[in-house]
């Protein structure tokens, strides 16, 4: 085979799985931030480029701040519940104990339920008259009434506890090998430097654990500051804006209000501020 | 030469099977479908009239919130369904961007006006009929007419008698402190469900989002003082209204925790006769209680109509089937199937009413005077995109379900907010976002 050809076959060969990636990922996300210049509506025939003029009336009302702190607040905790929990649960997994195998196999349950069954099970078992949390509260005597847990004092936190119990099995499943891929002997030789079982964590299973938490802090973060469905289901941002956070503001403007340019400007804006922690994080681990 | 022979039978064989396919393939009918609860129905019925007019019938089953992305994403590829199966709002939008083709011939052939019951859903615009209306599904109070009863109270015809019923209602009946019954359930979630019963509420005291010029009036006392009402009323609601949607109304009402509920369709009766059927056989449905500054009784009507998109691919066959379905005796067994399937169905098609055939089936036979008097309240019906008669307003619907209203109604709720306050947050939103879509 000729240079030229080998060159030919091999760019040949990839160009089909680069189309197919332009195609579903590069090319809409680029048509979402055109549309966000734009005066374009979901009925629109013909549409005209404005400007920035979406992005200052995103940055102009009091609704984006507040979607932006939600969103922050909930993206910041799921993640951390899920990456601190999910070690914790990892290392409880790592013991050889009787049952062991099932456990693992149970923990896996949250991820391969549908979203949709999760969030309808969290809304009976929190129901405000049958819901068994109450009910068992109640018989406990801690409460005199049913708690709403979707109403303004817990909404959040009961988001957070649903997208936390659902993503969990998540972070486990990338802790474990990593764990058991830390080298028996680092804890030996620890142990011989007379190291406790907490200064083994945070001198040998932490620093061997940096790149997988890495990982799943990254994936975790990016994909619950961007996630719709929990909270969609559970409270559709309300009650009183409480969990409305950048991904439900966007998609009511979108599809509510039919305002298609208005909804991407949102997205993109909340993108944009949002991408600046992701680059710091990057920064700081980059070593 | 050989080669040559081979590439040309090829192409031959090849454009064979191509025509071929295309001249054997059936004529294909698109239904784009919102009604998750009845699509058994439908797909029966398509099945139907595929075999009797030799057409492929295609039901696309939807929700209610994907039908404008949906239909828009469809229209832009060129591809818009034959039929949709819709809800007025979404109509007349779509009628307002000039998306819908006439349906007057099919409305002529089904026998013109003496056809349908008057109902706001069906009305001619620029000389046309553009949406048929199937059934009517005004907003509505279901109420335990036993309770009623035992404390000697009427039927709530106004807010002081709402409000008095409801009180009398949330009892302790176990004697433990606890309350075991409330006076009535609403919904209350950051949903469309919290913005059709409080724009219910609100119109039948006189209350409106735009008077008959086009003008926000949403922060009108009228407004206001139904924002007040709901807040007095939510006393004698489960604490957890504020996660309710229709389906917790109805979940509430079967199991006897809830003296009251509002929900259109009569869905409740259905599935209360289904999980407690002596608390089904003693309910009844009242109208929405009219407020102190109101006339009469408002409603939010709505129903599921039909519809034809202009640029779809068999505009004619699409009439056809409407006209096949509509015919009261296939219309019967459209709500005997539905009656099965989720709801117990308010027929606003005279020939159906009159037709002794409905009344055959067990729920209608069982429920026959609640389906009748339920049918009359679409007289006192606002369907939202036509808030004032004669004036086709799409943005009434989209103010219903943009959460504006149901955040002004939470913030009076849940955020402390005064009335007045919430209501002027919300119209000066409203105002905002009609300078911007003139």
């Amino acid at each position: 085979m000729k240079k030229n050809e080998v060159k030919i076959f091999k760019y040949g060969t990839v160009a089909p799985f680069y189309g197919l990636i332009i195609a579903i990922s590069a090319l809409p996300s680029f048509y979402a931030i055109y549309t966000a210049f734009t005066d374009k509506t979901l009925f629109s025939e013909e549409w005209h480029f404005i400007g920035l003029a979406n992005f200052i009336t995103a940055f102009k009302d009091p609704v984006f701040w507040l979607a932006l702190k939600n969103n922050l607040f909930y993206g910041f905790f799921c993640t951390f519940f899920q990456v601190t929990l999910g070690l914790g649960v990892a290392l409880l997994l790592l013991k050889p104990f009787k049952g062991n195998s099932i456990g693992r196999g149970v923990i896996v349950f949250p991820y391969l339920v549908p979203t949709i069954v999760a969030v309808m099970t969290f809304k009976w078992l929190l129901n405000d008259l049958y819901g068994i949390v109450n009910h068992t509260l109640l018989r406990l005597g801690v409460i005199e009434q049913g708690i709403s847990w979707l109403g303004p004092s817990f909404a959040m936190f009961t988001v957070i506890l649903v997208a936390v119990w659902r993503y969990l099995p998540f972070a486990v499943l990338l802790f474990l090998p990593g764990l058991q891929a830390i080298p028996g002997e680092f804890y030996d030789a620890a142990k011989v430097d007379g190291a406790n079982s907490i200064q083994r964590f945070i001198h040998v299973t932490l620093p061997q654990l940096k790149h997988v938490f890495l990982i799943v802090a990254l994936l975790r973060g990016i994909w619950m500051f961007n996630d719709f469905d929990i909270i969609w289901l559970l409270t559709k941002g309300g009650p009183v804006k409480r969990t409305l956070h950048i991904p439900i503001l966007s998609y009511t403007e979108a599809f509510r209000q039919y305002d298609i340019a208005q909804g991407s400007a949102t997205a993109v804006a909340g993108f944009i501020i949002l991408l600046v922690p992701i680059i710091l994080y990057f920064r700081s681990t980059r070593e | 030469m050989r080669k040559l022979i081979v590439v040309v039978i090829s192409t031959l064989l090849l454009a064979l099977v191509i025509v071929g396919d295309s001249y054997a393939k059936k004529k294909e009918l698109t239904i784009l479908w919102t009604s998750p609860f009845q699509a058994k129905v439908i797909n029966r019925m398509a099945a139907d009239y595929s075999e009797k007019f030799d057409v492929d019938v295609k039901v696309d089953v939807v929700s209610w919130e994907d039908v404008v992305p949906k239909v828009s994403a469809l229209k832009a590829a060129g591809n818009p369904p034959d039929l949709g199966y819709i809800i007025s709002g979404q109509g007349w939008t779509f009628y307002q961007n000039g998306w819908l083709n006439p349906l007057t011939e099919v409305v002529e052939f089904l026998g013109g006006d003496d056809y349908f019951m008057p109902s706001p859903g069906y009305q001619k615009v620029q000389g046309e009929y553009w949406l048929i209306p199937v059934g009517t599904m005004p907003l509505k109070i279901t109420y335990r007419k036993d309770l009623f009863e035992q404390k000697g109270l009427k039927e709530p015809t106004t807010w002081d008698d709402i409000l008095k019923a409801a009180k009398a209602l949330t009892e302790d009946l176990d004697g433990d402190g606890k309350i075991d019954r409330y006076g009535i359930s609403f919904c209350a979630s950051r949903t469309y469900c919290l913005a059709v019963w409080f724009m219910s509420v609100a119109w039948s005291n006189g209350g409106y989002i735009l008077d008959e010029g086009g003008n926000v009036v949403f922060d009108s006392p009228e407004t206001i003082e139904a924002l007040k009402f709901i807040k007095e009323l939510a006393q004698y609601a489960p604490p957890g209204i504020v996660e309710y949607s229709w389906e917790n109304n109805v979940d509430t009402f079967a199991a006897g925790k809830v003296a009251m509920t509002e929900y259109s369709e009569l869905r409740v009766i259905k599935v209360t006769n289904e999980r407690n059927p002596a608390i089904a056989a003693a309910s009844d449905v009242a109208e929405i209680p009219v407020g102190p500054s109101g006339q009469e009784s408002r409603n939010r009507w709505t129903t599921m109509h039909w519809m034809s998109f202009k640029g779809s691919k068999n505009p004619e066959e699409a009439k056809r089937f409407a006209e096949w379905f509509m015919q009261p005796s296939r219309l019967i067994n459209y709500y005997h199937g539905v009656a099965e399937a989720g709801s117990i169905s308010a027929p606003a098609e005279k020939l159906v009413l009159q037709s002794e055939k409905l009344w055959t089936h067990p729920l209608y036979q069982k429920f026959g005077s609640v389906v009748k008097k339920y049918s009359t309240f679409s007289k006192h019906s606002i369907n939202p995109v036509i808030e004032h008669p004669g004036k086709i307003t799409p943005v009434v619907p989209v103010f219903m379900q943009d959460m504006t209203i149901t955040d002004a109604v939470q913030e009076v709720l849940y955020g402390g907010a005064s009335p007045e306050a919430a209501a002027s947050k919300a119209a000066k939103k409203m105002r905002k976002y009609m300078k911007k879509h003139k």
